[in-house]
């Protein structure tokens, strides 16, 4: 305990305690940054306990189609999925994951700390290296079983996909399109017009067809996720866009330009007039500018 | 009210009432140990010198007739809240180095609250930055890849604007 010796710093602590600071940091905006500071904190927030329950909520609940009227029911099974993807209900694709791509292939992955309008751009972090991206999407705590049985039990979960895209104008510049993907989580007695694939087939997806209905000014289409239960969200998403290529090639979208994607919450969407629930999950899609340039300006 | 002796390891006598020495859960079970007379014999402790030890002295002092902390059986679900209780807050307005101090001497004393309060702020001093302020902050030498590296180089030229 001499003046000469080295001063004291966090790291010197002992692991214990820097695990007991790191705990009281349960947020996935403080996770993903402390995560990213040093290997030894990286490994204490992805492996500590009581880090990684945090890591995972209930699937959201909304009263289907009604939209705004506040619908409480008990979920029948106790899936809890990733945070990453489950956005506040009402902050749309605002907060949380996105990812940009080109021909197929996820470039960053990014998150958005918190929604302000006026917020420059930079509030998106690349989190491409972040571990947490490589944590199954479904809690692998959670008692899942019974969902995956449900689905022809081959611990896959089927996410039937709507997919729709958009054409609007970016206010200062050229065209960029808008793609609105909705994915339902819809029981096998449901919607039989549905041309659900196998899922013992061992693929993120399995069918993709495109429909000519139109939806506002963009297209629409219709496709099957199968979700194994440890499919983490960096396999989901370059799935998605690996689906979503073919979807913009079959529109006739230049496919080197960079694509930008907003994954919004996975919500439980419940109907007012009978038991029936589905799962949603939503993905925007823009298709943007040949380079990010006009991203790093506020 | 009894009062017991402490020597700090660099070998300053400290007098303090036994109530509020008590709080330090190490020092208790020592004085149960023996009987609890103490009165003529300092107790060393070794770990931690009088600066810090004077400063534990004053957190213990302010805290004597707090009641227990409720028994920690599932830590799991305890509250993780980082709010601290104002005189905590201007009691750990102190350097880094000090902080520090301050929780290796709480974790060597098992003073639970004080470890606590100590580890919140620290964790109130991390929240809400990124990586490269943390590092900054905590002067944390970035360990990873330079593949990792160009991550965090973008990182920054995002958050130029």
């Amino acid at each position: 305990m001499s003046a000469s010796r080295v001063a004291l710093e966090l790291l010197a602590l002992p692991v214990e305690i820097q695990t007991e600071v790191l705990s009281y940091l349960p947020s996935l905006e403080d996770q993903i940054s402390t995560s990213r500071t040093c290997r030894l904190w990286e490994g204490i927030v992805l492996h500590n306990k009581h880090l990684k329950l945090t890591r995972y909520t209930e699937v959201g609940c909304t009263s289907w189609r009604e939209g705004r009227r506040p619908h409480t029911v008990e979920l029948s099974d106790k899936v809890r999925i990733h945070k990453l993807l489950r956005a506040p209900i009402g902050a749309g694709w605002v907060k949380g994951l996105a990812c940009t791509f080109q021909d197929g292939i996820v470039k960053e992955y990014r998150y958005r700390y918190d929604y302000n309008e006026n917020q420059p751009r930079s509030a998106w972090k690349d989190i491409s290296t972040c571990k947490i991206l490589d944590e199954p999407l479904i809690s692998p705590f959670s008692e899942h079983s019974g969902v995956f049985a449900r689905s022809g039990g081959q611990n896959t979960v089927l996410l039937p996909l709507l997919a729709r895209r958009l054409v609007r104008q970016r206010p200062d510049g050229p065209g960029h399109y808008a793609g609105y993907r909705r994915w339902d989580r819809i029981d096998e007695q449901d919607d039989p017009g549905f041309d659900v694939p196998d899922p013992s087939v061992y693929k993120l997806w399995t069918s993709l067809s495109i429909s000519e209905r139109p939806f506002a000014t963009g297209n629409v289409y219709e496709a099957y996720a199968c979700i194994r239960d440890r499919t983490t969200i960096r396999e989901l998403i370059s799935e998605i866009v690996k689906d979503t290529q073919l979807a913009l090639e079959s529109w006739g979208v230049k496919t080197t330009m960079v694509h930008e994607m907003f994954f919004s919450s996975v919500v439980k969407e419940v109907s007012p007039y009978s038991d029936h629930w589905s799962w949603t999950f939503e993905a925007t899609m823009l298709t943007i500018s040949e380079d990010l340039s006009w991203l790093r300006r506020s | 009210m009894s009062t017991i002796k402490l020597l700090s390891s660099d070998n300053a006598e400290l007098a303090v009432d036994k109530e509020v020495a008590e709080r330090s859960i190490l020092i208790k079970n020592m004085l149960e140990d023996v009987g609890g007379d103490m009165s003529d014999q300092a107790i060393p402790i070794p770990n931690v010198n009088e600066a810090v030890l004077r400063k534990v002295i004053e957190w213990c002092e302010h805290h004597k007739s707090d009641p227990p902390p409720p028994a920690d059986e599932d830590s799991d679900s305890r509250k993780k809240s980082t709010d601290i209780e104002e005189w905590d807050q201007k009691f750990m307005q102190v350097d880094q180095e000090m902080l520090f101090e301050i929780i290796l001497a709480a974790n060597y004393l098992d003073i639970k609250p004080l470890l606590d309060v100590g580890c919140k702020t620290v964790a109130n001093m991390i929240k809400g930055k990124s990586p490269e302020e943390i590092r900054k902050t905590f002067n944390i030498q970035n360990d990873f890849t330079p593949e990792e590296e160009d991550q965090i180089r973008r990182e920054n030229e995002w958050a130029e604007e």
